[in-house]
Protein backbone atom coordinates (compact mmCIF):
# COMPACT_ATOMS: atom_id res chain seq x y z
CA UNK A 1 0.00 0.00 0.00
CA UNK A 2 2.64 2.48 0.88
CA UNK A 3 4.76 1.35 -1.99
CA UNK A 4 1.71 1.93 -4.26
CA UNK A 5 1.64 5.12 -2.64
CA UNK A 6 5.07 5.92 -3.23
CA UNK A 7 4.67 4.78 -7.04
CA UNK A 8 2.27 7.35 -7.40
CA UNK A 9 3.83 10.09 -6.49
CA UNK A 10 6.54 9.71 -7.98
CA UNK A 11 4.24 9.39 -11.08
CA UNK A 12 2.66 12.87 -10.39
CA UNK A 13 6.34 14.42 -9.86
CA UNK A 14 7.21 13.11 -13.42
CA UNK A 15 3.93 14.77 -14.53
CA UNK A 16 5.39 18.16 -14.11
CA UNK A 17 8.62 17.14 -15.40
CA UNK A 18 8.13 19.46 -18.56
CA UNK A 19 8.06 22.37 -16.24
CA UNK A 20 10.63 22.10 -13.83
CA UNK A 21 13.69 23.29 -15.94
CA UNK A 22 13.61 26.99 -15.93
CA UNK A 23 16.13 29.37 -17.39
CA UNK A 24 17.70 31.46 -15.17
CA UNK A 25 16.65 34.94 -13.99
CA UNK A 26 18.55 37.74 -16.15
CA UNK A 27 21.01 39.32 -13.85
CA UNK A 28 20.97 43.26 -14.53
CA UNK A 29 16.78 42.58 -14.70
CA UNK A 30 17.04 40.82 -11.29
CA UNK A 31 18.83 43.78 -10.02
CA UNK A 32 17.10 46.66 -11.60
CA UNK A 33 14.19 44.97 -9.89
CA UNK A 34 15.85 45.32 -7.01
CA UNK A 35 16.93 48.55 -7.21
CA UNK A 36 13.52 50.11 -8.19
CA UNK A 37 11.57 47.91 -5.09
CA UNK A 38 14.09 49.82 -2.82
CA UNK A 39 13.53 53.32 -4.02
CA UNK A 40 9.72 52.93 -4.17
CA UNK A 41 10.24 51.44 -0.21
CA UNK A 42 12.20 54.77 0.37
CA UNK A 43 9.90 56.74 -1.23
CA UNK A 44 7.02 55.66 0.71
CA UNK A 45 9.24 55.85 3.60
CA UNK A 46 9.83 59.34 3.16
CA UNK A 47 5.43 60.43 2.36
CA UNK A 48 4.54 58.55 5.84
CA UNK A 49 7.51 60.73 7.29
CA UNK A 50 5.73 63.95 5.45
CA UNK A 51 2.30 63.02 6.48
CA UNK A 52 2.98 62.42 10.18
CA UNK A 53 3.96 65.88 10.37
CA UNK A 54 0.87 67.53 9.40
CA UNK A 55 -2.03 68.65 10.99
CA UNK A 56 -4.36 66.67 12.93
CA UNK A 57 -7.76 64.71 10.90
CA UNK A 58 -10.54 66.66 10.65
CA UNK A 59 -12.39 64.36 12.30
CA UNK A 60 -10.16 64.91 15.59
CA UNK A 61 -10.43 68.10 15.31
CA UNK A 62 -14.26 68.09 15.10
CA UNK A 63 -14.05 65.15 18.50
CA UNK A 64 -12.22 67.76 20.23
CA UNK A 65 -14.62 70.89 19.38
CA UNK A 66 -17.60 68.72 20.55
CA UNK A 67 -15.60 67.86 23.67
CA UNK A 68 -14.56 71.10 24.80
CA UNK A 69 -18.27 72.35 24.12
CA UNK A 70 -19.27 69.78 26.37
CA UNK A 71 -17.07 70.49 28.78
CA UNK A 72 -19.10 72.76 31.22
CA UNK A 73 -22.24 70.46 30.70
CA UNK A 74 -20.14 67.71 32.05
CA UNK A 75 -19.29 69.07 35.29
CA UNK A 76 -22.96 69.57 35.93
CA UNK A 77 -24.99 67.05 34.01
CA UNK A 78 -24.35 63.24 33.83
CA UNK A 79 -24.12 61.00 30.66
CA UNK A 80 -27.80 61.23 29.85
CA UNK A 81 -28.15 64.89 28.79
CA UNK A 82 -24.94 64.65 27.40
CA UNK A 83 -25.68 61.77 25.19
CA UNK A 84 -28.75 63.44 23.76
CA UNK A 85 -26.98 66.46 22.88
CA UNK A 86 -24.26 64.70 21.35
CA UNK A 87 -26.68 62.74 19.67
CA UNK A 88 -28.25 65.91 18.28
CA UNK A 89 -25.19 67.59 17.38
CA UNK A 90 -24.44 64.76 15.26
CA UNK A 91 -27.48 64.44 13.36
CA UNK A 92 -27.54 68.10 12.96
CA UNK A 93 -24.50 67.82 11.26
CA UNK A 94 -24.98 65.17 9.36
CA UNK A 95 -27.80 66.63 7.97
CA UNK A 96 -26.58 70.36 7.37
CA UNK A 97 -23.12 69.67 7.35
CA UNK A 98 -20.93 69.74 3.93
CA UNK A 99 -18.21 67.65 2.98
CA UNK A 100 -15.07 67.18 4.05
CA UNK A 101 -14.37 67.29 7.67
CA UNK A 102 -18.11 66.43 8.31
CA UNK A 103 -18.71 63.83 6.05
CA UNK A 104 -15.28 61.94 7.38
CA UNK A 105 -16.29 62.92 11.46
CA UNK A 106 -19.65 61.13 10.42
CA UNK A 107 -17.98 57.92 9.05
CA UNK A 108 -16.60 56.88 12.15
CA UNK A 109 -20.06 55.26 13.17
CA UNK A 110 -19.64 52.21 12.15
CA UNK A 111 -22.37 49.42 11.07
CA UNK A 112 -22.25 47.25 14.61
CA UNK A 113 -22.85 50.44 16.28
CA UNK A 114 -25.87 52.14 17.82
CA UNK A 115 -25.44 55.58 15.79
CA UNK A 116 -25.20 54.22 12.37
CA UNK A 117 -28.80 53.76 11.35
CA UNK A 118 -29.14 57.67 12.08
CA UNK A 119 -25.98 57.90 9.93
CA UNK A 120 -27.89 56.61 7.19
CA UNK A 121 -31.19 58.46 7.80
CA UNK A 122 -29.19 61.58 7.72
CA UNK A 123 -27.14 60.71 4.54
CA UNK A 124 -30.84 59.55 3.00
CA UNK A 125 -32.05 63.32 4.14
CA UNK A 126 -28.89 65.03 2.97
CA UNK A 127 -29.29 63.69 -0.56
CA UNK A 128 -32.83 64.39 -0.69
CA UNK A 129 -32.30 68.21 0.21
CA UNK A 130 -29.20 68.35 -2.51
CA UNK A 131 -31.08 68.91 -6.03
CA UNK A 132 -27.89 70.30 -8.07
CA UNK A 133 -26.94 66.87 -10.39
CA UNK A 134 -22.96 67.73 -9.41
CA UNK A 135 -23.50 68.17 -5.64
CA UNK A 136 -25.61 64.99 -5.59
CA UNK A 137 -22.78 62.72 -7.43
CA UNK A 138 -20.34 64.61 -4.80
CA UNK A 139 -22.48 63.49 -1.71
CA UNK A 140 -22.78 59.83 -3.40
CA UNK A 141 -19.49 59.46 -4.09
CA UNK A 142 -18.52 60.27 0.00
CA UNK A 143 -20.79 57.98 1.07
CA UNK A 144 -19.33 55.71 -1.38
CA UNK A 145 -16.05 56.56 0.75
CA UNK A 146 -17.78 56.17 3.96
CA UNK A 147 -18.80 52.51 2.94
CA UNK A 148 -15.09 51.93 2.47
CA UNK A 149 -14.09 53.09 5.39
CA UNK A 150 -16.78 51.43 7.49
CA UNK A 151 -15.25 48.25 6.04
CA UNK A 152 -11.90 48.59 6.22
CA UNK A 153 -12.55 49.46 10.01
CA UNK A 154 -14.47 46.40 10.64
CA UNK A 155 -11.95 44.27 8.54
CA UNK A 156 -9.36 45.59 10.65
CA UNK A 157 -10.94 44.94 13.81
CA UNK A 158 -11.06 41.24 12.95
CA UNK A 159 -15.15 41.77 12.33
CA UNK A 160 -16.49 40.26 8.99
CA UNK A 161 -17.33 42.94 6.37
CA UNK A 162 -20.83 43.28 6.91
CA UNK A 163 -22.75 42.44 3.64
CA UNK A 164 -25.83 45.12 3.91
CA UNK A 165 -22.42 47.68 3.86
CA UNK A 166 -21.06 45.93 0.39
CA UNK A 167 -24.50 46.15 -1.18
CA UNK A 168 -24.79 49.53 -0.27
CA UNK A 169 -21.46 50.79 -0.82
CA UNK A 170 -22.79 48.91 -4.99
CA UNK A 171 -25.79 50.91 -4.77
CA UNK A 172 -24.11 54.23 -4.37
CA UNK A 173 -21.72 53.34 -7.15
CA UNK A 174 -24.42 52.52 -9.59
CA UNK A 175 -26.74 55.48 -8.55
CA UNK A 176 -23.66 57.38 -9.38
CA UNK A 177 -22.96 55.86 -12.30
CA UNK A 178 -27.00 56.69 -13.63
CA UNK A 179 -26.31 60.00 -12.13
CA UNK A 180 -23.02 60.65 -14.19
CA UNK A 181 -24.50 59.06 -17.22
CA UNK A 182 -27.30 61.63 -17.61
CA UNK A 183 -24.84 64.19 -16.95
CA UNK A 184 -22.92 66.43 -19.79
CA UNK A 185 -19.91 65.64 -20.61
CA UNK A 186 -17.35 63.36 -19.65
CA UNK A 187 -15.89 65.06 -16.22
CA UNK A 188 -18.64 62.89 -13.73
CA UNK A 189 -18.21 59.74 -15.49
CA UNK A 190 -14.36 59.98 -15.05
CA UNK A 191 -14.69 61.08 -11.54
CA UNK A 192 -17.28 57.87 -10.97
CA UNK A 193 -14.30 55.82 -13.28
CA UNK A 194 -11.26 57.38 -10.25
CA UNK A 195 -13.34 56.52 -7.92
CA UNK A 196 -13.89 52.87 -8.88
CA UNK A 197 -10.77 51.97 -9.91
CA UNK A 198 -9.30 53.18 -5.96
CA UNK A 199 -11.87 50.62 -4.81
CA UNK A 200 -11.29 47.76 -6.69
CA UNK A 201 -7.00 48.00 -5.81
CA UNK A 202 -8.24 48.53 -2.43
CA UNK A 203 -10.39 45.38 -2.40
CA UNK A 204 -7.76 43.54 -3.86
CA UNK A 205 -5.87 44.30 -1.17
CA UNK A 206 -8.21 43.44 1.33
CA UNK A 207 -8.57 39.87 -0.68
CA UNK A 208 -5.34 39.60 0.23
CA UNK A 209 -5.19 40.96 3.90
CA UNK A 210 -8.19 39.38 4.47
CA UNK A 211 -8.57 35.43 2.85
CA UNK A 212 -11.25 34.39 5.12
CA UNK A 213 -13.58 37.17 3.70
CA UNK A 214 -12.52 36.69 0.29
CA UNK A 215 -15.77 35.35 -0.84
CA UNK A 216 -17.72 38.34 0.05
CA UNK A 217 -15.27 41.02 -1.34
CA UNK A 218 -14.65 39.02 -4.60
CA UNK A 219 -18.77 39.14 -5.41
CA UNK A 220 -18.49 42.68 -4.79
CA UNK A 221 -15.08 43.41 -6.44
CA UNK A 222 -16.77 41.79 -9.74
CA UNK A 223 -19.87 43.90 -9.12
CA UNK A 224 -17.67 46.91 -9.48
CA UNK A 225 -15.81 45.65 -12.26
CA UNK A 226 -18.94 45.55 -14.01
CA UNK A 227 -19.92 49.30 -12.89
CA UNK A 228 -16.49 50.07 -14.47
CA UNK A 229 -16.77 48.66 -17.36
CA UNK A 230 -20.10 50.85 -17.71
CA UNK A 231 -18.39 53.61 -16.55
CA UNK A 232 -16.00 53.21 -19.60
CA UNK A 233 -18.19 52.45 -22.09
CA UNK A 234 -19.59 55.67 -21.38
CA UNK A 235 -16.82 57.21 -21.94
CA UNK A 236 -16.62 56.10 -25.34
CA UNK A 237 -19.86 55.85 -26.44
CA UNK A 238 -22.71 58.07 -24.17
CA UNK A 239 -25.64 56.26 -25.76
CA UNK A 240 -24.74 52.89 -25.21
CA UNK A 241 -23.99 53.50 -21.80
CA UNK A 242 -27.22 54.52 -21.50
CA UNK A 243 -29.17 51.78 -23.34
CA UNK A 244 -26.85 49.46 -20.94
CA UNK A 245 -28.55 50.97 -17.76
CA UNK A 246 -31.78 50.86 -18.98
CA UNK A 247 -31.77 47.26 -19.55
CA UNK A 248 -30.12 46.91 -16.19
CA UNK A 249 -33.01 48.24 -14.55
CA UNK A 250 -35.66 46.55 -16.48
CA UNK A 251 -33.61 43.17 -15.64
CA UNK A 252 -33.50 44.26 -11.99
CA UNK A 253 -29.74 44.12 -12.17
CA UNK A 254 -27.67 45.79 -9.18
CA UNK A 255 -28.29 45.69 -5.72
CA UNK A 256 -32.17 44.81 -4.94
CA UNK A 257 -33.15 47.85 -7.18
CA UNK A 258 -37.23 48.61 -6.87
CA UNK A 259 -38.84 48.63 -10.17
CA UNK A 260 -38.65 52.14 -11.39
CA UNK A 261 -41.38 54.29 -10.42
CA UNK A 262 -43.03 56.10 -12.96
CA UNK A 263 -40.78 56.84 -15.81
CA UNK A 264 -39.52 53.44 -16.66
CA UNK A 265 -37.70 55.01 -19.31
CA UNK A 266 -34.10 56.07 -18.49
CA UNK A 267 -32.98 59.75 -19.10
CA UNK A 268 -32.11 60.20 -22.63
CA UNK A 269 -29.24 63.14 -22.86
CA UNK A 270 -30.19 66.71 -23.36
CA UNK A 271 -31.26 69.50 -21.49
CA UNK A 272 -31.09 68.80 -17.54
CA UNK A 273 -34.28 68.63 -16.09
CA UNK A 274 -35.49 68.58 -12.21
CA UNK A 275 -33.66 66.34 -9.90
CA UNK A 276 -34.60 62.66 -10.17
CA UNK A 277 -36.31 61.34 -6.83
CA UNK A 278 -33.34 59.00 -5.20
CA UNK A 279 -35.70 56.75 -3.84
CA UNK A 280 -37.28 55.94 -7.19
CA UNK A 281 -38.30 57.76 -10.16
CA UNK A 282 -35.80 56.62 -13.46
CA UNK A 283 -32.55 56.56 -11.30
CA UNK A 284 -34.12 53.75 -9.39
CA UNK A 285 -33.92 53.29 -5.23
CA UNK A 286 -31.45 56.00 -3.37
CA UNK A 287 -28.72 55.13 -2.30
CA UNK A 288 -29.09 53.07 1.02
CA UNK A 289 -31.52 50.46 -0.24
CA UNK A 290 -31.80 47.89 2.71
CA UNK A 291 -31.03 44.19 1.54
CA UNK A 292 -33.01 42.57 -0.14
CA UNK A 293 -33.79 38.65 -0.87
CA UNK A 294 -33.28 37.38 -4.27
CA UNK A 295 -31.93 34.15 -5.62
CA UNK A 296 -28.73 32.84 -6.25
CA UNK A 297 -25.45 32.03 -5.48
CA UNK A 298 -24.36 31.87 -1.59
CA UNK A 299 -20.80 30.84 -0.19
CA UNK A 300 -20.63 27.76 1.80
CA UNK A 301 -23.19 25.40 0.14
CA UNK A 302 -22.01 23.28 -3.00
CA UNK A 303 -23.73 20.41 -5.00
CA UNK A 304 -21.18 20.54 -7.34
CA UNK A 305 -18.65 18.63 -6.20
CA UNK A 306 -17.93 15.13 -5.44
CA UNK A 307 -15.84 13.48 -2.38
CA UNK A 308 -12.52 12.16 -3.23
CA UNK A 309 -12.32 8.29 -2.39
CA UNK A 310 -9.40 8.27 -0.63
CA UNK A 311 -10.74 9.30 2.57
CA UNK A 312 -8.94 12.83 2.07
CA UNK A 313 -11.87 14.87 2.50
CA UNK A 314 -12.60 17.45 5.28
CA UNK A 315 -15.49 16.43 6.32
CA UNK A 316 -18.14 14.18 6.91
CA UNK A 317 -20.29 12.98 4.52
CA UNK A 318 -23.78 11.76 4.18
CA UNK A 319 -22.25 8.02 4.74
CA UNK A 320 -18.53 8.40 6.46
CA UNK A 321 -16.18 5.60 5.34
CA UNK A 322 -15.24 4.47 9.07
CA UNK A 323 -12.17 4.44 7.98
CA UNK A 324 -11.64 8.21 7.05
CA UNK A 325 -13.55 11.04 6.18
CA UNK A 326 -15.22 12.11 2.83
CA UNK A 327 -17.07 15.50 1.88
CA UNK A 328 -20.13 15.20 1.09
CA UNK A 329 -22.79 17.14 -0.73
CA UNK A 330 -23.47 19.72 0.57
CA UNK A 331 -20.19 20.96 2.79
CA UNK A 332 -17.61 22.07 0.45
CA UNK A 333 -14.09 24.25 1.34
CA UNK A 334 -13.02 23.81 -2.10
CA UNK A 335 -15.36 25.83 -4.79
CA UNK A 336 -17.87 28.64 -4.85
CA UNK A 337 -21.55 27.92 -6.16
CA UNK A 338 -21.63 30.03 -9.64
CA UNK A 339 -22.37 33.75 -9.75
CA UNK A 340 -24.94 33.84 -12.00
CA UNK A 341 -27.72 32.43 -10.41
CA UNK A 342 -27.55 28.93 -11.74
CA UNK A 343 -26.56 27.55 -7.66
CA UNK A 344 -28.35 25.32 -5.92
CA UNK A 345 -28.81 27.26 -2.55
CA UNK A 346 -30.04 30.94 -2.36
CA UNK A 347 -27.88 33.12 -1.28
CA UNK A 348 -28.57 36.18 1.45
CA UNK A 349 -28.13 39.09 -0.74
CA UNK A 350 -27.04 37.44 -4.48
CA UNK A 351 -27.61 39.84 -7.42
CA UNK A 352 -29.43 38.16 -9.79
CA UNK A 353 -28.43 39.87 -12.85
CA UNK A 354 -25.39 39.61 -13.14
CA UNK A 355 -23.81 38.01 -16.22
CA UNK A 356 -21.85 35.34 -15.73
CA UNK A 357 -18.57 34.29 -18.19
CA UNK A 358 -19.47 31.83 -20.16
CA UNK A 359 -16.89 29.65 -19.81
CA UNK A 360 -16.82 29.55 -16.08
CA UNK A 361 -17.61 26.16 -14.89
CA UNK A 362 -20.29 25.37 -12.07
CA UNK A 363 -18.17 25.90 -8.53
CA UNK A 364 -15.53 28.37 -9.87
CA UNK A 365 -14.89 32.17 -8.85
CA UNK A 366 -13.09 34.45 -10.60
CA UNK A 367 -9.72 33.46 -9.27
CA UNK A 368 -11.05 29.97 -9.42
CA UNK A 369 -11.49 30.26 -13.12
CA UNK A 370 -10.07 28.50 -15.87
CA UNK A 371 -8.32 31.24 -18.14
CA UNK A 372 -10.57 31.66 -21.11
CA UNK A 373 -10.36 28.83 -23.93
CA UNK A 374 -7.14 29.10 -26.22
CA UNK A 375 -5.50 31.85 -24.06
CA UNK A 376 -3.06 30.44 -22.66
CA UNK A 377 0.77 30.27 -23.35
CA UNK A 378 1.05 28.61 -26.80
CA UNK A 379 3.28 28.69 -29.89
CA UNK A 380 0.61 28.42 -31.85
CA UNK A 381 0.16 25.19 -32.90
CA UNK A 382 -2.67 22.73 -32.85
CA UNK A 383 -3.01 22.39 -29.24
CA UNK A 384 -7.12 22.92 -29.10
CA UNK A 385 -8.43 23.28 -25.58
CA UNK A 386 -11.68 23.14 -26.05
CA UNK A 387 -12.04 19.41 -27.53
CA UNK B 1 9.94 35.46 18.05
CA UNK B 2 10.96 33.05 15.15
CA UNK B 3 12.73 34.87 12.22
CA UNK B 4 10.17 34.96 10.24
CA UNK B 5 8.05 36.46 12.33
CA UNK B 6 10.44 38.76 13.08
CA UNK B 7 10.98 39.78 9.20
CA UNK B 8 6.86 40.22 8.85
CA UNK B 9 7.67 42.25 11.74
CA UNK B 10 10.21 44.69 10.22
CA UNK B 11 8.76 44.64 7.38
CA UNK B 12 5.25 46.52 8.99
CA UNK B 13 7.32 48.82 10.54
CA UNK B 14 8.89 49.77 6.90
CA UNK B 15 12.17 48.91 8.20
CA UNK B 16 14.50 49.08 5.40
CA UNK B 17 16.50 46.27 6.33
CA UNK B 18 13.77 43.89 6.93
CA UNK B 19 12.09 44.73 3.47
CA UNK B 20 15.16 44.13 1.75
CA UNK B 21 15.89 41.32 3.44
CA UNK B 22 12.21 39.90 2.04
CA UNK B 23 12.86 40.74 -1.21
CA UNK B 24 15.96 39.01 -1.85
CA UNK B 25 14.16 36.06 0.61
CA UNK B 26 11.15 35.28 -1.65
CA UNK B 27 11.56 37.21 -5.34
CA UNK B 28 13.88 34.55 -6.80
CA UNK B 29 11.18 32.04 -5.92
CA UNK B 30 8.37 34.15 -6.85
CA UNK B 31 10.35 34.99 -10.63
CA UNK B 32 10.81 31.27 -10.60
CA UNK B 33 6.96 30.57 -10.11
CA UNK B 34 5.79 33.20 -12.27
CA UNK B 35 7.79 31.99 -15.32
CA UNK B 36 6.42 28.48 -15.05
CA UNK B 37 3.27 29.61 -15.36
CA UNK B 38 3.71 32.73 -17.57
CA UNK B 39 6.09 30.98 -19.94
CA UNK B 40 7.43 35.01 -20.54
CA UNK B 41 10.22 36.27 -18.87
CA UNK B 42 9.29 39.81 -19.18
CA UNK B 43 5.58 39.09 -17.57
CA UNK B 44 7.33 36.75 -14.69
CA UNK B 45 9.51 40.61 -14.41
CA UNK B 46 6.48 42.24 -14.37
CA UNK B 47 4.38 40.03 -12.01
CA UNK B 48 7.39 39.88 -9.46
CA UNK B 49 7.82 43.73 -9.30
CA UNK B 50 3.72 44.16 -9.12
CA UNK B 51 3.23 41.91 -6.25
CA UNK B 52 5.98 43.21 -4.51
CA UNK B 53 4.55 46.93 -5.03
CA UNK B 54 1.51 45.79 -3.85
CA UNK B 55 3.13 44.78 -0.75
CA UNK B 56 4.79 48.11 -0.15
CA UNK B 57 0.98 49.46 -0.59
CA UNK B 58 -0.16 47.28 1.56
CA UNK B 59 1.81 47.48 4.44
CA UNK B 60 2.00 51.56 4.17
CA UNK B 61 -1.81 50.96 4.41
CA UNK B 62 -1.63 49.55 8.02
CA UNK B 63 -2.65 46.17 5.87
CA UNK B 64 -0.81 43.27 3.97
CA UNK B 65 0.30 39.43 5.60
CA UNK B 66 -0.96 39.15 9.08
CA UNK B 67 0.95 35.90 9.85
CA UNK B 68 3.09 34.95 7.27
CA UNK B 69 5.15 36.89 4.14
CA UNK B 70 5.11 33.85 1.73
CA UNK B 71 1.68 32.63 1.58
CA UNK B 72 0.84 36.37 0.90
CA UNK B 73 3.26 37.03 -1.76
CA UNK B 74 2.02 34.04 -3.67
CA UNK B 75 -1.08 34.52 -3.41
CA UNK B 76 -0.84 38.33 -5.06
CA UNK B 77 1.02 37.10 -7.78
CA UNK B 78 -1.74 34.22 -8.19
CA UNK B 79 -4.19 36.77 -8.31
CA UNK B 80 -2.26 38.98 -10.59
CA UNK B 81 -1.65 36.07 -12.91
CA UNK B 82 -5.49 35.33 -13.03
CA UNK B 83 -6.25 39.09 -13.78
CA UNK B 84 -3.59 39.05 -16.37
CA UNK B 85 -4.90 35.96 -18.20
CA UNK B 86 -8.71 37.76 -18.02
CA UNK B 87 -7.85 41.15 -19.30
CA UNK B 88 -5.63 39.87 -22.38
CA UNK B 89 -7.04 38.54 -25.57
CA UNK B 90 -5.96 35.66 -26.42
CA UNK B 91 -3.95 36.67 -29.16
CA UNK B 92 -2.20 39.09 -26.89
CA UNK B 93 -1.24 36.32 -24.39
CA UNK B 94 -0.21 34.17 -27.93
CA UNK B 95 2.15 36.86 -28.81
CA UNK B 96 3.61 37.86 -25.19
CA UNK B 97 4.47 33.99 -24.64
CA UNK B 98 7.53 32.42 -25.64
CA UNK B 99 8.51 28.88 -24.99
CA UNK B 100 11.33 28.38 -21.91
CA UNK B 101 14.34 27.79 -23.21
CA UNK B 102 15.50 24.56 -21.48
CA UNK B 103 19.25 24.46 -22.34
CA UNK B 104 19.14 21.08 -24.29
CA UNK B 105 21.62 21.05 -26.78
CA UNK B 106 19.98 19.24 -30.03
CA UNK B 107 17.47 21.42 -31.32
CA UNK B 108 14.81 18.33 -32.12
CA UNK B 109 15.58 17.38 -28.66
CA UNK B 110 14.69 21.21 -27.14
CA UNK B 111 11.66 21.37 -29.92
CA UNK B 112 10.20 18.39 -28.57
CA UNK B 113 10.62 19.77 -24.72
CA UNK B 114 9.47 22.92 -25.72
CA UNK B 115 6.59 21.07 -26.73
CA UNK B 116 5.79 19.18 -23.76
CA UNK B 117 5.92 22.30 -21.50
CA UNK B 118 3.44 24.26 -23.70
CA UNK B 119 1.04 21.81 -23.64
CA UNK B 120 1.39 21.21 -20.00
CA UNK B 121 1.24 24.53 -19.23
CA UNK B 122 -2.13 25.19 -21.78
CA UNK B 123 -3.32 22.23 -19.89
CA UNK B 124 -2.82 23.96 -16.21
CA UNK B 125 -4.35 27.03 -17.98
CA UNK B 126 -7.63 25.08 -18.07
CA UNK B 127 -7.53 24.49 -14.47
CA UNK B 128 -9.20 26.75 -11.91
CA UNK B 129 -7.19 29.13 -10.43
CA UNK B 130 -6.71 27.50 -6.93
CA UNK B 131 -6.12 24.00 -8.58
CA UNK B 132 -3.08 25.44 -10.56
CA UNK B 133 -2.11 27.16 -8.09
CA UNK B 134 -1.96 23.77 -5.47
CA UNK B 135 -0.12 21.54 -8.20
CA UNK B 136 2.38 23.92 -8.85
CA UNK B 137 3.23 25.17 -5.33
CA UNK B 138 3.14 21.40 -4.65
CA UNK B 139 5.21 19.71 -7.39
CA UNK B 140 7.12 22.91 -8.47
CA UNK B 141 8.21 24.47 -5.87
CA UNK B 142 7.76 22.01 -3.30
CA UNK B 143 5.94 23.21 -0.35
CA UNK B 144 4.54 21.13 1.69
CA UNK B 145 0.96 20.55 2.38
CA UNK B 146 0.46 22.96 5.46
CA UNK B 147 2.00 25.73 3.44
CA UNK B 148 0.20 25.47 0.67
CA UNK B 149 -2.92 25.43 2.93
CA UNK B 150 -1.59 28.99 4.52
CA UNK B 151 -1.18 30.58 1.01
CA UNK B 152 -5.25 29.06 -0.41
CA UNK B 153 -6.47 29.68 3.09
CA UNK B 154 -7.82 26.81 3.68
CA UNK B 155 -7.34 23.87 5.84
CA UNK B 156 -4.65 20.80 4.98
CA UNK B 157 -7.08 18.45 4.04
CA UNK B 158 -9.38 20.99 1.84
CA UNK B 159 -5.95 20.99 -0.02
CA UNK B 160 -5.02 17.64 -0.04
CA UNK B 161 -8.70 17.26 -2.08
CA UNK B 162 -7.91 20.09 -4.18
CA UNK B 163 -5.09 18.36 -5.21
CA UNK B 164 -5.93 15.21 -5.94
CA UNK B 165 -9.01 16.64 -8.07
CA UNK B 166 -6.72 18.94 -9.72
CA UNK B 167 -4.41 16.01 -10.96
CA UNK B 168 -7.43 14.31 -11.80
CA UNK B 169 -8.00 16.87 -14.07
CA UNK B 170 -4.52 17.43 -15.41
CA UNK B 171 -4.86 13.91 -16.57
CA UNK B 172 -7.79 13.89 -18.29
CA UNK B 173 -6.73 17.23 -19.98
CA UNK B 174 -3.30 15.95 -20.93
CA UNK B 175 -5.04 12.67 -22.19
CA UNK B 176 -7.41 14.12 -24.71
CA UNK B 177 -4.62 16.24 -26.39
Amino acid sequence: MQSAAHDQEVENQALFEPLRPVRPRNPAKASQAREAFLIQARQLTAESSQVAAVSISPFTRLKECIETLMKPVQRRERAPVLTTLSTLIVIATLIFGGAGATAYAAGQSLPDETLYQMKLFGEDLRLRFTYQEQARLEVVLTYANRRMEEIANMLASGKAAPEPTLTRLQAHMEYALRLAAQMEGEAALQQVRLQLQHQLRLLEEWQNGYPEQAGLLLRLRERLTEQLRLCELGLEDPLQLQNQLRLRQQDGAGPNEAPPQGNEQAPSPGPKGPAPDPNGGSLGPGPNPEPGSGHGAGPGECNECEPPQDGTGTGPGPNPDPGGNGDGPGECNDCQPPQDGTGSVPGPNPDPGDSHPANLPAGETHHDAPIPEGSGPTTGGSFDPGK
Amino acid sequence: MDHAQALLQGARRFDEESLVEVYDCYSAGLYRYALRLLGNEDLAEECVAETFQRLLLALKAGRGPQRAIKPYLFRVAHNWMTDFYRNKTPVEVALSAEVSDQGLGDPPGKLAASHESVRLRDALAQLTGEQRQVLVLRYLEEWDTDEIAEALAKSPGAVKALQHRALGSLRRLLKEE
